[in-house]
């Protein structure tokens, strides 16, 4: 069967990417680049998937003999990754939605295009 | 005309990735045999195999810890999480700087729902809390860790925010013990790292082992450093919450 995982990558990444050169709300700028960042997770998860595979983890009846783990589970390192690139973008997220209310208090305005102190 | 450029500009990158990723990128579901690694018999192969052979033996091999990923993350790669709860320590600080929480308890609208949404909340959040300390606590054996037992006690207290109103969410857990536990939280990876020069290994080495694999103590200062963080992420995500509640004049 075809997976559907690499066009659903290239799919979120393009509407993330879209959304931000697009849109005028700086609010929808924010959620095209959660959108884009989701795409790129699930690329790097994608890359470690092994057909068939369980996840990294040693079950109980694997206990004794977890060597055979190395022949069926998936790899972890892209996983452990993308653990580390979620909490990145939550910070980012919670940063720039705080910068939006900055500046929505200052300007009364989620335009971008209102956005234009530096020139003038 | 600005909107057409966009979709232009964003259907082009889209054509570049999946030239990219049909020509160069491994084909889906072929880990083992994705060359990326050159060992000394001059053979290819993943870095993840020799992780997932390693990680679950007990030390000095290997960290001794089922869950390979948790290994991973506080064994190999246990500096750069230390980054992680750096950043998140600073995004928590920037978001307070650029909010402000002084009116939380005087602006907030936000008094409560009605006794359907009480009673469900009341009878669910202790069970929330229950979850969140278990993933914490057995991270490094089944899957979770300090990052998501962080975020479900986080979730708890917004459902009980939510439900019965921002005063009393603040008298359960108020902005100085959400603080206190990040700041806590932080110092007590940065001492635990430091003692693993006393044991004559690096920076925050994985050292204290009591019990074989699949044991709740076979690897202590993985369920400690993932206390640390879930202290840390449950304080710096609810910080953040009251903070952008207050800077919305109290209203959702």
């Amino acid at each position: 069967m075809m997976s559907l995982n690499f066009p659903v990558v290239v799919l979120l990444f393009t509407l993330g990417l879209y959304c931000i050169l697009g849109k005028k709300n700086i609010i929808k700028i924010i959620i095209g680049l959660s959108i884009m960042t989701d795409g790129v997770h699930l690329l790097l998860i994608s890359l470690g998937y092994r057909s068939e595979g369980i996840a990294p983890i040693v079950p109980s009846s694997m206990l004794e003999n977890f060597s055979e783990i190395a022949g069926l589970a998936v790899d972890p390192v892209p996983q452990a990754l993308v653990l580390t690139s979620i909490v990145i973008n939550v910070c980012i997220l919670a940063l720039a939605l705080s910068l939006a209310i900055h500046k929505f208090r200052q300007q009364g305005s989620t335009n971008v295009q209102d956005f234009n102190n530096l020139k003038n | 005309m600005q909107k057409k450029l966009a979709l232009l500009m964003a259907v082009m990158v889209g054509l570049l990735l999946i030239v990219g990723i049909y020509s160069d990128a491994p084909s889906y579901g072929a880990f083992p045999d994705r060359p990326l690694l050159e060992t000394e018999d001059n053979t290819l192969h993943s870095i993840g195999l020799p992780i997932l052979e390693g990680t679950p033996q007990s030390p000095p091999d290997g960290l001794g810890v089922p869950n390979v990923v948790t290994g991973v993350l506080w064994g190999y790669r246990a500096y750069d999480t230390m980054g992680e709860a750096t950043v998140l320590f600073t995004a928590v600080v920037s978001v307070s700087m650029l909010g402000s929480h002084a009116g939380l308890l005087s602006i907030c609208k936000i008094v409560g729902m009605t006794a359907i949404v009480k009673t469900v909340a009341s009878l669910l959040t202790p069970f929330l809390f229950l979850f969140g300390g278990y993933i914490i606590f057995y991270g490094h054996l089944t899957p979770g860790g300090g990052f998501p037992g962080g975020v479900i006690i986080a979730a708890a207290m917004v459902l009980l925010l939510l439900a019965y109103g921002v005063r009393f969410a603040c008298s359960k857990i108020g902005f100085i013990p959400c603080e206190l536990g990040e700041e806590i939280g932080a110092i007590m990876i940065v001492v635990i790292g430091i003692g693993g020069f006393f044991t004559g290994t690096y920076f925050l080495q994985p050292m204290l082992y009591f019990g074989g694999l699949g044991d709740l103590l076979s690897n202590v200062q993985m369920i400690l450093l993932n206390i640390a963080v879930g202290l840390k992420v449950a304080g710096g995500m609810l910080i953040i919450v009251y903070t952008l509640i207050s800077s919305f004049g109290g209203e959702v």
